[in-house]
């Protein structure tokens, strides 16, 4: 059995669908990429896995399993307590998404594992495991004497804490300058594969995508374009959109070509085409 | 330790610039306190021997000067209206007024910190509706017109309420201070507690209501900005119910505005309080203070005025130490 499964699943924002029948599976121990451009729907995709959708935008249809249990089914406590038990979230903006009048100790130690013996050692043990220096007083200070790079490893370090089967990862190094984000990356890969939790790598960046993923979801408009081998996706994309997607990245492989942004033509034949499905 | 010098000294440079202004002010304002005294057709030589009494012969540097070094004694002189020390007519009217001012704080801030977590928790657009109403209603309604409201409510439907004063005086009991309230409370005598709040409650209410609205709508604001933040977001990933996030996530956050707004509102109910200290006779520093203003009576304005630019000043120093406890951000050693 898969560890995620997502069924036809469709959002609707008062009306206007914001996913389409979306399905997706992705396996433990498994890096699964969700690309896309912007609107794409792919952080509403995680944001509805995590039951932390806004306000306004509601499940119209389809069903989340997690380990064969349906989440959608679940009464709220318990679906909360699931939530804490086996998924956690890693951030898109680290420097918004810790609480600024807590410190990093308290937001770390609540998402411990019920039963955890010395709370304030196992926090300072997981720093360390995310290569934050000086633990010990990172773990006593508050959020802003942070880096945003120290920030998001802080979050990196919150969201394997709890020990969880399903991390989802929402652009996690967007809002980091480009140096850390290698840092980062590599971090996420490397927590992933000692924990050997299932990761949704949600991202706009194929490059990304090529380095760490293992099956890659490519997503418009709301809807599941291709999915794909992480290497057979790169290597011979299946539809014309993915195929422009690949021609506007650029590639480390291919240096000196030049990138093509995707033609206009293409997304208003998909536009007029969604209108059909 | 050097911080709390500052400070200490920052007090007192603030207090000798008060009274160097409202004693050159009072003194160049038209109007004397000789001329209130004096019955009509004295002589001048009643005048001039009344002025020697009371100081007002000497010129204005040098009266300061007197005052200034009375003062550091504790000695604000006699109120030349009740023939009184200074002292002692604030220390019997002032706790009057600040259980008042308390009373009705603590009120406004029950009210506003429960409907304002009621309706972000809740966020039922009805509820949230309802209670921007209400807030809306209790702050357009002024304190006085409150006072007016609940007088005639309670004359009309529950006669036995009190309107007037602070105590019963056939029942009047002994008290040590005059904070009969907190005294009450202290020693444990809740019988003479519940009674002496019968009497407090309705100016407290009247006073309160649209503080309590002011802080409703900045507090409610400021939750619910906090509640759109990404850490609630995060907050909720790790499982947390919704109540649990908006007391334990955004509540914090949203203290820091809310200091700022009730030390303000703070600092204007203790010079507020006259018009309904008047309405119920409640024996507070505020009536006393328009008296003695009416009366031209020097010393105690005096007196009064630096009472209160201390008890701003103390509510100041409250609320920057509130904002280092409630924002890390400020606390940063450097």
């Amino acid at each position: 059995m898969s560890l995620l499964q997502v069924d036809s699943l469709s959002l609707g924002l008062r009306g206007t669908p914001v996913l389409r029948s979306v399905n997706l599976t992705i396996e433990a121990s498994e890096i699964a990429g969700v690309v896309g451009e912007s609107g794409a729907g792919k952080s509403m995709l995680g944001k509805a896995i995590l039951g932390v959708l806004p306000r306004d935008v509601t499940v119209t249809g389809g069903a989340i399993r997690l380990g064969g249990t349906d989440l959608l089914a679940l009464r709220p406590r318990a679906r909360r307590a699931l939530l804490k038990r086996d998924m956690a979230l890693i951030p898109q903006d680290p420097l918004s998404a810790l609480n600024p009048c807590r410190t990093i100790s308290a937001q770390l130690a609540e998402v411990l594992p019920r039963g955890t013996v010395d709370a304030k050692l196992e926090v300072i043990r997981w720093l360390d495991a995310v290569r934050i220096p000086s633990a010990t007083k990172v773990a006593k200070s508050f959020p802003h004497v942070l880096s945003g790079g120290m920030r998001q490893r802080a979050l990196i370090a919150a969201a394997f804490a709890s020990r969880p089967k399903l991390v989802i990862a929402d652009e996690p190094t967007t809002a980091l300058d480009v140096t850390v984000q290698k840092d980062i990356l590599n971090l996420i890969r490397e927590m992933q594969r000692e924990t050997g939790v299932g990761l949704m790598f949600v991202t706009h960046d194929l490059c990304v995508v090529a380095k760490i993923c293992h099956s890659v979801t490519v997503m418009h408009g709301g809807r599941v374009i291709e999915q794909a081998a992480c290497t057979d996706l790169i290597n011979r994309p299946g539809h014309a959109y993915s195929q422009a997607l690949l021609a506007a990245t650029p590639r480390p492989d291919q240096a000196g070509q030049g990138l093509e942004p995707v033609p206009t033509a293409l997304i208003e034949r998909m536009i007029a085409g969604a209108g059909d499905g | 330790m050097a911080r709390l010098l500052v400070t200490i000294g920052s007090i007192f440079l603030t207090l000798l610039g008060v009274s160097v202004v409202i004693f050159v002010i009072l003194r160049l304002v038209p109007g004397d306190p000789i001329s209130m005294m004096l019955p009509p057709g004295a002589t001048d030589e009643v005048r001039a021997n009344l002025e020697r009494l009371y100081g007002l012969d000497k010129s204005i540097p040098a009266q300061y000067v007197i005052w200034l070094r009375n003062v550091a004694w504790l000695d604000f002189g006699m109120s030349t209206q009740f023939r009184l020390p200074v002292m002692e007519i604030i220390l019997d009217r002032l706790p009057a007024t600040l259980e008042l001012v308390l009373l009705a704080s603590l009120i406004a801030l029950v009210l506003a910190f429960a409907f304002s977590i009621l309706a972000v928790w809740l966020q039922v657009d009805s509820a949230t509706l309802a209670i921007d109403g209400l807030a809306g209603l209790a702050q357009a309604i002024p304190d006085f017109l409150w006072a007016l409201i609940f007088i005639l409510a309670v004359t009309l439907f529950a006669p036995m309420m009190p309107i007037s004063g602070r105590f019963d005086p056939r029942t009047a009991q002994d008290f040590a201070t005059n904070f009969y309230l907190l005294e009450s409370l202290v020693t444990f005598r809740f019988d003479a507690f519940a009674e002496l709040m019968r009497y407090a409650v309705l100016p407290a209410l009247a006073l309160s209501l649209p503080l309590a609205a002011g802080i409703t709508r900045v507090l409610k604001g400021a939750l619910e900005e906090a509640m759109a933040q990404d850490y609630v977001m995060l907050a909720q990933t790790k499982g947390k119910s919704r109540l649990a996030i908006v007391l334990g996530e955004a509540l914090r956050n949203a203290m820091i505005p809310t200091i700022a707004l009730t030390s303000v509102q703070l600092t204007f109910l203790i010079g507020g309080t006259v018009l309904i200290e008047r309405q119920f006779s409640w024996p507070g520093i505020g009536s006393t203070a328009i008296s003695a203003v009416i009366n031209r009576d020097l010393p105690l304005i005096q007196g009064i005025v630096l009472v209160f630019a201390l008890i701003f000043i103390l509510i100041n120093l409250a609320s920057n130490e509130l904002y280092r406890a409630a924002d890390p951000r400020l606390r940063t050693e450097r």
